[in-house]
């Protein structure tokens, strides 16, 4: 279960815990409750039915990424 | 439990046809509406096979919506029919049902609209009537038109003639107009730049006709039940079965963005000025050529290909951008958003 | 390698996720892998079955490695009671808001669509957000909110609990925690597996941890999995090795959302909003520590208090006569060897709970195939 969608903060509200975010041009406003102070414009994170779940790091992906980028490369 | 008309009945896939089937058919049936056709062919004499008659009725919430309204779509969906026929649109009819409190303005910008479209589709309305209901009989404005037009004399377009080899076409991205008017219904708190497609077809399509005739054997305008539900007609008409590669089916990022967002499938999702062909391979390059230097056909595409139906089974095949395969089914009830 | 990982963006690592190539290249693996023996790994995420079957994922598998659907849909494994309870407090005058999936879970007290048609005040919302704008928006009617879900959904309406709700909106929640169901059906001893996929988005709450309890007290390696096709197949691979190796352990696929212990905000959160209890599923029956139930502490946002509704449990397993959801939900049954499938039970007239959702299995083979029937046509092209 659980859709989400990964999008690009746009600004944010923080008195409101609230941040406008965009993806692929189509934007809303959601929740950054659950993010604490860390989040910042220009991150992108995961969001379900309006609030971000959590940050999305590439750094952590390195290892995915390695191998992918081989399988695809192919023999 | 007494059978009642449900919202799915009304939504262009399983339901709609099954009402169909056991209700409408049985007490209406004659040869030429059993051809179910966009649009019946008159064959009688004098008119020699060259008349084309169609209807269609328009409810939509809300009636203006980015992209269009209620009567640009009333006017473009009955051509559109037209046109998919083989048909040059002529004449229309239009009969509003208005109801009470309905402020003139927003009548008056409709009616605007349906004068743009009609001049842009090169119709006339001829017939006209209007029926105003009690508040709460009815939503704001519904339209029913309905049109004639003259076949052209290379037209040949029949599900019958699909077979086995023929080349699926699509004019253009899918989905633009059911994001679209979903997004201004429902009030999501989401907002896009994505408009309805809808357009008429016929500077489009006829002149396909005339040049290619007889070797372009089906076209379907993609309204209700989206590109998904249309094939399965088709497949289901001509007794073949459709393999269609995910990859080469174009969405506008903005509607993959909120399909993504809300679970939808776009193979589902209503167009109001694109349509599919199924056309002999032979001049499927050709075709793909002529449809990209228009305007509406800019995002053409070949998608896919009819197969011989497997174990008499009519069905229609999805090939996944990374090579696995599906069923494509028709429209069951219109898609809800989904939060898993 | 390193350029890549700079300029790394969702559009990008989504191609590649979704690359014909690697996936059909990690499924090549998966097949060395699998060799005779198989395996049989089961899931508990409507996305991840989402997955499965958009991109035709079954049919590049090989026939022994199978991909059970367990209970990931939240919508099948909702009570009947909860959907009665919605409906009851929707007629008492309320605006009762929900998510779409909700709107057409058909029981035998009908469905939230139903009881609109008929006149209430039920409208579709697509984050709880806008429920609790639409309380302030409307000030002298009552707003309820009707929350179901899993963890991911738990969270974020933990996360709006505070005195600064307005006092006109409240809550009817029906919301689960996954890992114990999975404990439920393994501790149960009746079923098989070698493998549990576990939800990557539950899992950014709960953290790969909560899976931890698998490899330690049933010996099943537990992958955390992301929702793009390589993803799930990565995960699968990942099952299979350790499977291989003889060293069950938690693991995590998803390490671009999930972090090993979860997100402490968002348990925060859960911990101030509900207490842990038992839950009836739909199906299934009661699970031990299996629900999220709104503390006293904010009993003022709970409707069933101000709406003052009676809740009980419709039977045993809360499933009409002759049905064999109990079965396909825990991957005992394939859908079409139940003798309903196709006849009297349908999409457009759903009769157990796993034809109602889409994310329901028996739904989803019913529009787009038994994956073994279509794993042989795609052979057969070739």
């Amino acid at each position: 279960m659980c859709l989400a969608i990964p999008m690009k903060i746009v600004s944010i509200d923080r008195n409101r815990s609230l941040a406008q975010a965009d993806a692929l041009g189509v934007t809303r406003t959601i929740s950054i409750a659950m993010m604490g102070d860390e989040v910042k414009e220009g991150d992108w994170v995961m969001v379900h039915t309006g609030f971000a779940l959590e940050k999305l790091e590439y750094e952590e992906a390195n290892e995915i990424l390695t191998l992918l980028q081989e399988v695809a490369k192919g023999d | 439990m007494e059978k009642r008309v449900t919202l799915g009945h009304g939504a262009g896939g399983k339901l709609t046809q099954d009402l169909i089937n056991s209700l409408f058919i049985p007490h209406l049936k004659n040869d030429l509406l059993m051809e179910m056709g966009d649009s019946a062919i008159i064959r009688k004499k004098p008119l020699r096979d060259r008349l084309a008659f169609t209807t269609d009725s328009f409810v939509v919430t809300p009636l203006f919506f980015p992209g269009g309204d209620i009567g640009k779509l009333a006017v473009n969906g009955t051509i559109n029919d037209l046109v998919v026929a083989g048909a040059e649109p002529l004449y229309l009819s239009a009969g509003f049902i208005l109801e009470e409190g309905l402020p003139f303005e927003d009548l008056e910008r409709v009616c605007v609209s349906m004068a743009d479209a009609c001049n842009n589709g090169g119709v006339q309305i001829v017939a006209a009537d209007t029926k105003v209901v009690e508040k709460g009989k009815g939503d704001g404005i519904f339209i029913n038109t309905s049109g004639v037009g003259l076949l052209r004399p290379k037209a040949r377009i029949d599900p019958k003639r699909v077979a086995p080899g023929d080349s699926i076409l699509v004019t253009g991205t899918l989905g633009d107009h059911g994001i679209s008017v979903f997004l201004a219904r429902q009030k999501l708190g989401i907002n896009t730049n994505v408009k309805s497609d809808c357009a008429a077809l016929n500077t489009l399509l006829l002149p396909l006709i005339d040049k290619f005739g007889g070797d372009i054997h089906f076209m379907r305008d993609l309204t209700r039940g989206g590109f998904a539900t249309i094939l399965n007609e088709m497949a289901g008409q001509s007794g073949t079965s459709v393999v269609v590669r995910e990859d080469s089916i174009r969405v506008l990022p903005g509607v993959v963005a909120v399909c993504e967002m809300l679970g939808f499938d776009p193979l589902y999702l209503a167009n109001e000025g694109k349509a599919m062909l199924a056309i002999s391979p032979d001049v499927a390059g050709k075709v793909l050529k002529h449809l990209r230097k228009h305007r509406l056909g800019r995002n053409a595409e070949i998608v896919g290909q009819v197969d011989q139906a497997g174990e008499g089974k009519a069905r229609v095949f999805l090939d996944t951008t990374v090579g696995g395969t599906r069923l494509l089914d028709r429209l069951l009830e219109d898609q809800l958003p989904r939060i898993c | 390698m390193k350029k890549a990982k700079k300029e790394m963006d969702p559009e990008k690592m989504q191609s590649l996720l979704r690359n014909e190539k690697a996936v059909k290249g990690i499924a090549g693996e998966i097949s060395r892998l699998a060799g005779k023996h198989g395996a049989r790994i089961m899931h508990v995420c409507g996305s991840h079955e989402h997955t499965a079957t958009r991109f035709g994922l079954r049919t590049l598998l090989p026939a022994n490695v199978e991909l059970i659907a367990g209970p990931g849909c939240p919508v099948c494994v909702c009570s009947s009671a909860d959907i009665r309870d919605a409906i009851e407090v929707a007629k008492k005058g309320a605006i009762l808001t929900t998510f779409g999936d909700m709107m057409r879970d058909r029981t035998q007290h009908g469905s939230l669509e139903d009881a609109r048609a008929t006149g209430a005040d039920v409208r579709m919302v697509y984050s709880p957000l806008d429920a609790v704008q639409m309380a302030k928006d409307n000030a002298r009617r009552e707003v309820v909110f009707f929350g179901v879900g899993f963890e991911t959904t738990a969270a974020p309406v933990a996360s709006m609990v505070s005195d600064d709700l307005p006092a006109n909106f409240s809550m009817l929640t029906s919301f689960k925690l996954t890992s114990p169901a999975v404990d439920a059906l393994l501790a149960s001893g009746k079923h098989h597996l070698d493998g549990i996929i576990a939800p990557g988005h539950v899992s950014t709450v709960v953290g790969a941890v909560d899976w931890a309890r698998f490899p330690e007290k049933y010996g099943v390696p537990a992958v955390v999995a992301g929702f793009e096709p390589a993803d799930l197949l990565l995960a699968i691979l990942k099952i299979l090795q350790q499977m291989k190796a003889g060293k069950p352990k938690v693991e995590n696929e998803y390490t671009r959302l999930v972090r090993f212990e979860g997100n402490p905000h968002a348990q925060e959160a859960m911990r101030n909003a509900f207490d842990v209890k038992p839950a009836f599923w739909r199906g299934i029956g009661m699970i031990p520590d299996s629900g999220l139930f709104l503390k006293e502490r904010w009993s003022d946002f709970d409707a069933k208090r101000k709406f003052e509704i009676q809740s009980s449990i419709d039977s045993e397993k809360d499933l009409p006569k002759g049905c064999h959801c109990d079965e396909v939900i825990v991957g005992e049954l394939y859908p079409n060897e139940c003798p309903l499938f196709g006849k009297t039970c349908t999409p457009a007239s759903p009769y157990g709970p796993c034809m109602v959702s889409g994310e329901g299995t028996c739904y989803i083979w019913h529009r787009f195939g038994d994956p073994r029937e279509l794993r042989k046509i795609l052979a057969g092209r070739k």
